[in-house]
């Protein structure tokens, strides 16, 4: 990989799954990412949700993004397959140890207040089971 | 020294300088104890976490015909009516009608009675559901109607066992993970949890009970409330530390306050996954602008 490259977490939404069309591979073969699928899932009524981490020069994602966007997918560039609720966030801490790429943390020794980078999520639902508090949904 | 008068009356001009529990310490460190006695009035503490002995009495004012309800259920979750007519009781810890609860465990607990506190609060709109045997003077066999907090003549809180003075720390020593009141406890002690308010905990900054005591006002979850007696289980008798701290949980408090008058966010039904439901209860004492009454004087 070129120095110039960077990583970037997207969200993929296709609200008809094109499940018989070979999307990762166009990315892998024909704009030269490094994919990383974190979660998948297509719905009973043939929704589609991706959630992956592609990495590549700034110029390969933006093709390989327009290149996707011809199937009618909706693009979510925060990468957001699990939400936290600000307002329903008490800041218990509980989910800390459980989070384990470190997305959720104790941002601040003093206040104790738990900050949720989005970016460093894995998608590994292990918050949503634990939250008492019902702050931390998947969107799909 | 100051005099309660003395306080009471810069309170009441507005002149009153208050500081959280939080915001002492750093206060105390800069300027010592003599000169932050001097200056400040008032300190708040507060507490926000799970208070499983949270509930609430009801009074739903009469219908047409009249109904003295036996049976009750508010948002499918069961109330207590072994009381007059239209009062009943809701318990924070009582699950949904039909939950699987630990059927196949762990539990998820989605919705009990501190949720059904949660929506009052938030002023939606929930269901009654009541039976009755009927009588000559209350009729009425079964109701079925839809209310908010609004609707009803009391919403009361009541909390018989609040603000613990001190709590253990939960860890789990043996091979498999446990689910506790005190959450998710995983094997060979790898997580540790603890719920207390720390510095800012108001029987932490009193341990002699000579500020806070039956009849205190309190700031209640955003509302004006009570110490209307010594909490259940208070036991301030036990070991304490050569400073006076409880080594045990110690004291407790029972608390009361209008719902009608309180705050969504610190009234918050919770789920612990393999345990069951309750309610996170807190008073705003983390706030700059807050004049809570629940005061630690300094000497
Ligand atoms: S467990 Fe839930 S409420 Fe507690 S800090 Fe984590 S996201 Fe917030
Ligand atoms: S889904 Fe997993 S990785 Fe993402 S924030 Fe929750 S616990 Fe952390």
């Amino acid at each position: 990989m070129n120095d110039d490259s960077v990583t970037k977490k997207l969200m993929f939404y296709f609200p008809k799954c094109e499940c018989d069309k070979p999307i990762i591979y166009h990315l892998v073969k024909d704009y030269h990412l490094i994919v990383n699928v974190f979660r998948a899932k297509v719905t009973p009524e043939e929704e589609g949700y991706l959630v992956l981490d592609v990495t590549g020069t700034e110029e390969a994602i933006q093709r390989a993004i327009d290149f996707v966007k011809t199937f009618n997918v909706t693009v979510n560039y925060s990468g957001k397959g699990v939400v936290r609720d600000e307002e329903r966030c008490a800041q218990c801490g509980y989910c800390v140890p459980y989070c384990p790429s470190g997305a959720l943390k104790i941002e601040d020794r003093a206040t104790r207040k738990v900050a949720y980078n989005e970016s460093e999520c894995i998608e590994c639902l292990a918050c949503i089971r634990i939250c008492p508090f019902g702050a931390c949904t998947s969107a799909f | 020294m100051k005099t309660y008068e003395q306080i009471n009356d810069r309170i009441e001009s507005g002149k009153a300088v208050v500081l959280t529990a939080d915001e002492i310490m750093d206060y105390v460190d800069k300027k010592g104890l003599k000169a932050a006695a001097k200056e400040v009035d008032v300190v708040t503490t507060a507490t926000f976490g799970p208070m499983c002995s949270s509930g609430c009495f009801l009074n739903f004012g009469h219908s047409k015909p009249k109904i003295r309800m036996s049976e009750a259920w508010v948002a499918d979750v069961l109330v207590y009516t072994g009381l007059a007519a239209v009062d009943v009781y809701l318990g924070c810890t009582q699950l949904r009608h039909g939950d699987p609860a630990n059927m196949y465990p762990p539990g998820e607990f989605r919705y009990g009675g501190g949720h059904v506190m949660e929506d009052l609060v938030a002023g939606k709109t929930l269901q009654l559901f009541a039976l009755s045997y009927g009588t000559d003077c209350y009729p009425l066999r079964e109701i079925r109607t839809y209310f908010s907090i609004q609707d009803l003549n009391q919403a009361i809180m009541v909390n018989p066992r609040n603000c613990y003075q001190n709590y253990n720390v939960a860890i789990n020593r043996s091979d498999r993970t446990i689910f506790t009141y005190m959450g998710r406890l995983e094997p060979d002690q790898k997580n540790a949890n603890y719920c207390s308010a720390g510095q800012l905990s108001p029987l932490l900054n009193d341990p002699f009970y000579e500020t806070i005591g039956v009849g205190t006002r309190v700031w209640l979850a955003g509302a004006h409330g009570h110490v209307y007696a010594e909490g259940t289980q208070h036991a301030g008798g036990g070991a304490r530390t050569p400073d006076g701290l409880p080594m045990g949980g110690a004291g407790t408090l029972a608390l009361t306050g209008d719902m009608k008058q309180m705050k969504k966010e610190f009234v918050r039904g919770v789920s612990f996954s393999g345990y069951g439901v309750s309610l996170a209860l807190g008073n705003p004492g983390r706030r700059r602008d807050d004049r809570s009454r629940l005061v630690v004087f300094l000497p």
